[in-house]
């Protein structure tokens, strides 16, 4: 009884639930970054956009994609923070309610 | 399959066969695992939003005091302890209402998806362990059945599945529901060791799962196997064969695959470029293409999802081809309705959720719409600059796999610009480095690609051939719910079953599944009146087939029933004497209308020898009138034309010299109407190369015609006569022979004339005796009796005596022509003295005339 609705309470916290909000976060994470298209950008960052091969194009083309990828790394770090207080959150608040409600009572 | 996966696959199955079973771990549900989840599920709910009003009340009441939060955040005194208390509880309820598939206990749960990656990126599977691939339904199955202690434990086991949708569904799809089996019958399969019967099933349920791309070890496969090791007698008995078994496996197979790309494409569709720019921005906008085509990837994007059920072969096959590279063409060749399209649509939905090798991942499938740019356009000159502004556009946004679907049509044209279409995709193919998908059917190839050997050449073909009966049923049964829902009506399994299997007698120059799918909808429409009132099953369908093709299918009615025991009795009111011929051809039509005759090949083929005159031609007519209702259903050809081999082009059909198709005295008129009667009079005079045309349609039932055409004969009852040995015959009877004597006679000097192969293709070879005197009179009755019904019509009696009957067979038969003479005869003698007496006046209505 003790092992099943206990023990395994936290086994589940700390082991698939937690592997569960990883990889949401990671896949939420991983699909901005796929919608700013940053790693595209910065792989074709010599490639002409639109397979324009002349001088200015190629010119152009290098500076819209540094544009593209700077403003992006920028949205890609905003979006870091929240992803990343997510998973602290998740790792501290069984403690924390804990912690809190042993403060209130005992102390 | 590369060597390293093949071996990587060899150490996973044999990873799966050595798997162990941890029991305790299975057993430790007591039984009762289940209800044990649901209560957890139903405290976890009232948890969760006792918790919540709770939460929300504590911070309600803190803000109304106007203290703010700061008693909640650095708790303080009731409310403080109340609500850190209260917010454990909520994060507990969670756990009370956990996913079990992630987590039914403490044990990791690991899936088939998960095993497959791990096979193909080369790792080690090591050590596997059963109930870490099980679902929680399947843990909780075997959990209940290890507990249990009943004797019938496999009934037990088998109400519980009945219990989970997914198996009844599995039911559902064989036509059958849980009442239709007796579980009391498993009594004695669970005779067997319980722990024994569990393990195997377990084992093979593991191996099953994994083999059909099933994501877990879950109730369909336990369902699956243990209707092939413990129901396949009670199966059998409600006609559930072995073949819907395999249905049904390619069924879980093609829903395990639709799950897990329904999965990916969640995971994907967001990332997907929803312009028709890639996502590095480095291909080209295509106004043109975009103008006259059909983006394939975009409707998957957009969520038109429909998979076709058993092509991996093909889609693998396409995949390769179109993976090489560019410059690389394929050519679908399948015949209309064989689901070229659908296979496409496969492929976008592979490129869409990625299931392809990387070149091919940001790639969109684009099908040209040759009708809409070709009335556009202008002039053919305008077509082709289109067509030229197409292929560059795909060569330069180098994104593009162009799909040109039916592309006979383009090559349809006039014979100059045809050539100029073909050279324009030729010279776009080699100077653009296309990837391309085209799409034909057979004869289409040969007509309008083969002939342009250079664009031939740039393709490699994948073949599709027609999908099996009971894939065809699988794919049905998806299509079954829109029919549904356009028409109002229920359509039922039988009504499935019936389609799939009628069709190859009804709509036979077609494939499955389409065809099976237009029977369907012209049954939903004649039945229009049951609709909301009862499913629509087997007979209905086989009532429309019968209708369209003019010969009962289905069940046996009990008017057909007494019509088909008293055939013999019909035959001779228009045959006289033949008994023995005639019991041989009866019994080959019963067994053809109950089923039993060969599958294949004609319902009935039979060579009648034997002198002329004596009822061969008439037996022919009347199994026509008989069996397909009508002597108009005879094909009948005179061999005796086809003396020489230089004909035989005539029964098979040829190009003319004006290039025309001139259809085959015996293929044009049995491909148009299959359902027919073939009348071979005379064979013996034929060319042996023309009778060697007749060993395969004899044999294997089908024959290619002129165009490549394969004709069905599958339908067709086939009778030669001859006329060879006829003195022999006549030598023995007077020898005072017994029939199986002449026959045996006769048939020796058949053989002097046929090979004997070609003998015995037949399936049965029938002499035709002589008439004997008595026979030759009642011919001679048959014939003034119908004159005699004739004048009794204008109110004219006739009357005769044996005397004239004596003087009809006698002037009527000679041993050459038989009775051949006899209409002419009665014609003479006694039509034509009637006549003269009605002319005359000599006898009115009313009046009587004395022979």
């Amino acid at each position: 009884m003790i092992k099943k609705y206990i023990l395994n309470f936290w086994v589940w916290w700390y082991g698939a639930k937690l592997r569960e909000v990883l990889q949401t976060v990671y896949s939420f994470w991983s699909l901005s970054l796929a919608n700013l298209n940053i790693l595209a950008m910065l792989g074709n960052l010599f490639v002409p956009m639109f397979r324009d091969q002349s001088f200015t194009g190629r010119v152009v083309s290098i500076f819209l994609r540094l544009g593209w990828v700077t403003g992006g790394t920028v949205i890609q770090i905003l979006i870091t923070i929240p992803a990343v207080s997510i998973i602290v959150i998740w790792l501290v608040l069984p403690f924390l309610c804990i912690y809190q409600f042993i403060q209130a009572f005992f102390l | 399959m590369p060597e390293a996966e093949g071996q990587h696959n060899e150490n996973l199955r044999e990873s799966l066969i050595q798997a162990t079973i941890d029991w305790d771990y299975l057993r430790k549900g007591k039984g009762v695992r289940k209800v044990e989840n649901v209560l957890q599920v139903v405290v976890g709910r009232i948890l969760l939003w006792l918790s919540i009003i709770i939460e929300l009340g504590v911070i309600a009441s803190e803000l109304i005091q106007n203290r703010g939060l700061d008693r909640i955040l650095h708790p303080q005194g009731f409310s403080g302890t109340l609500f850190w208390v209260v917010a454990f509880l909520l994060i507990y309820s969670l756990f009370l209402l956990r996913n079990r598939e992630n987590f039914l206990d403490e044990r990791r749960k690991y899936n088939f998806h998960k095993l497959s990656r791990k096979v193909l990126k080369g790792k080690e599977v090591g050590r596997l362990e059963i109930a870490d691939y099980m679902n929680h339904n399947a843990i909780w199955l075997f959990d209940y059945i290890i507990n249990v202690n009943v004797d019938n434990y496999l009934a037990e086991l088998f109400e519980k599945l009945l219990k989970l949708s997914r198996p009844q569904a599995v039911l559902g799809r064989m036509g059958l529901t849980p009442e239709n089996l007796n579980v009391n019958l498993l009594e004695e399969k669970s005779q067997q060791e319980k722990d024994k019967t569990i393990e195997q099933l377990l084992r093979k349920s593991l191996i099953f799962a994994y083999e059909n791309g099933l994501k877990y070890l879950n109730e369909e496969a336990v369902m699956y196997i243990f209707m092939e090791e413990f129901l396949k007698d009670q199966l059998l008995s409600l006609q559930v064969l072995e073949k819907d078994l395999v249905g049904i496996k390619v069924w879980l197979r093609n829903e395990a695959k639709k799950t897990k790309y329904v999965e990916e494409w969640r995971s994907r569709v967001s990332i997907k470029p929803k312009t028709t720019v890639n996502r590095a921005y480095t291909s080209r906008f295509t106004p043109t293409l975009n103008q006259h085509a059909r983006d394939f990837t975009q409707e998957v994007i957009k969520g038109s999802f429909k998979v076709s059920i058993a092509r991996e072969a093909e889609l693998d096959q396409m995949v390769n081809i179109l993976e090489k590279g560019d410059k690389s063409a394929v050519l679908v060749v399948g015949e209309p309705g064989v689901g070229k399209t659908t296979l496409v649509k496969s492929l976008a939905i592979r490129m869409v959720v990625e299931d392809v090798p990387p070149k091919l991942q940001d790639m969109r499938l684009v099908g040209f719409d040759f009708n809409k740019a070709f009335s556009g356009s202008e002039n053919i000159e305008e077509f082709k600059q289109v067509l030229h502004n197409v292929f560059e556009e795909v060569s330069q946004s180098k994104n593009v796999v162009l799909v040109l679907d039916n592309v006979n049509q383009m090559l349809n044209l006039r014979s100059e610009i045809s050539g100029e279409i073909a050279n324009i995709i030729v010279d776009a193919f080699d100077t653009f480095n296309l990837r391309m998908i085209a799409t034909t059917d057979r004869s289409q190839f040969t007509r309008f690609i083969r002939p342009h050997r250079a664009l031939a050449g740039i393709f490699t073909q994948v073949r599709m051939e027609e999908p099996s009966d009971e894939v065809a049923m699988q794919i049905v049964m998806d299509e079954v719910p829109g029919i549904e829902a356009d028409y109002n009506v229920k359509v039922g399994y039988g009504a499935i079953k019936a389609a799939v299997e009628l069709s190859h007698k009804f709509a036979y120059d077609r494939v499955l599944p389409d065809k099976a799918i237009d029977i369907i909808k012209e049954t939903v429409v004649s039945f229009k009146h049951l609709a909301g009132k009862k499913p629509l099953e087997f007979d209905e369908v086989a009532h429309m087939v019968s209708s369209k093709v003019g010969v009962s299918l289905g069940s046996i009615t009990q008017d057909e029933s007494e019509k088909l025991s008293k055939l013999e009795e019909e035959m001779h009111k228009r045959v006289i004497g033949q008994n023995e011929a005639i019991d041989a051809v009866c019994g080959a039509l019963r067994r053809a209308r109950s089923g039993l005759s060969s599958s294949g090949r004609p319902i009935a083929s039979f060579l009648f020898f034997g002198p002329t005159g004596v009822g061969k031609t008439e037996v022919a007519k009347t199994v026509a009138a008989v069996y397909y209702g009508s002597e108009e259903r005879m094909v009948r050809i005179d061999m005796s034309e086809y003396h020489e081999e230089e004909n035989l082009h005539r029964l098979i059909g040829f190009a003319s010299d004006t290039g025309a198709f001139e259809g085959g005295f015996l293929t044009e008129p049995v491909h148009s109407n299959p359902f027919s009667l073939v009348l071979l009079d005379e064979i013996d005079k034929a060319n042996p190369k023309v009778l060697d045309l007749f060993l395969q349609v004899l044999d294997e039932g089908y024959l290619d015609d002129g165009l490549g055409r394969k004709v069905d004969f599958s339908n067709t009852i086939i009778i030669a006569t001859s006329n060879a040995g006829s003195s022999k015959i006549a030598e023995l009877i007077e020898k005072g022979e017994d029939y199986e004597g002449v026959s045996v006679g006769g048939l020796e000097q058949l053989k002097k004339i046929f090979r004997i192969e070609f003998l015995n293709r037949y399936d049965k070879v029938i002499m035709f005796k002589p008439l004997t005197k008595e026979e030759v009179k009642l011919v001679a009755k048959k014939f003034v009796e119908h004159t005699r019904l004739k004048l009794l019509d204008k109110g004219i009696k006739l009357s005769y005596g044996d005397e004239l009957l004596e003087r009809l067979a006698s002037l009527g038969y000679n041993p050459v022509f038989g009775a051949r003479e006899m209409r002419r005869i009665v014609q003479e003698e006694v039509e034509n003295k009637v006549a003269n007496m009605i002319v005359r006046g000599e006898v009115r209505s009313g009046g009587e005339v004395k022979l």
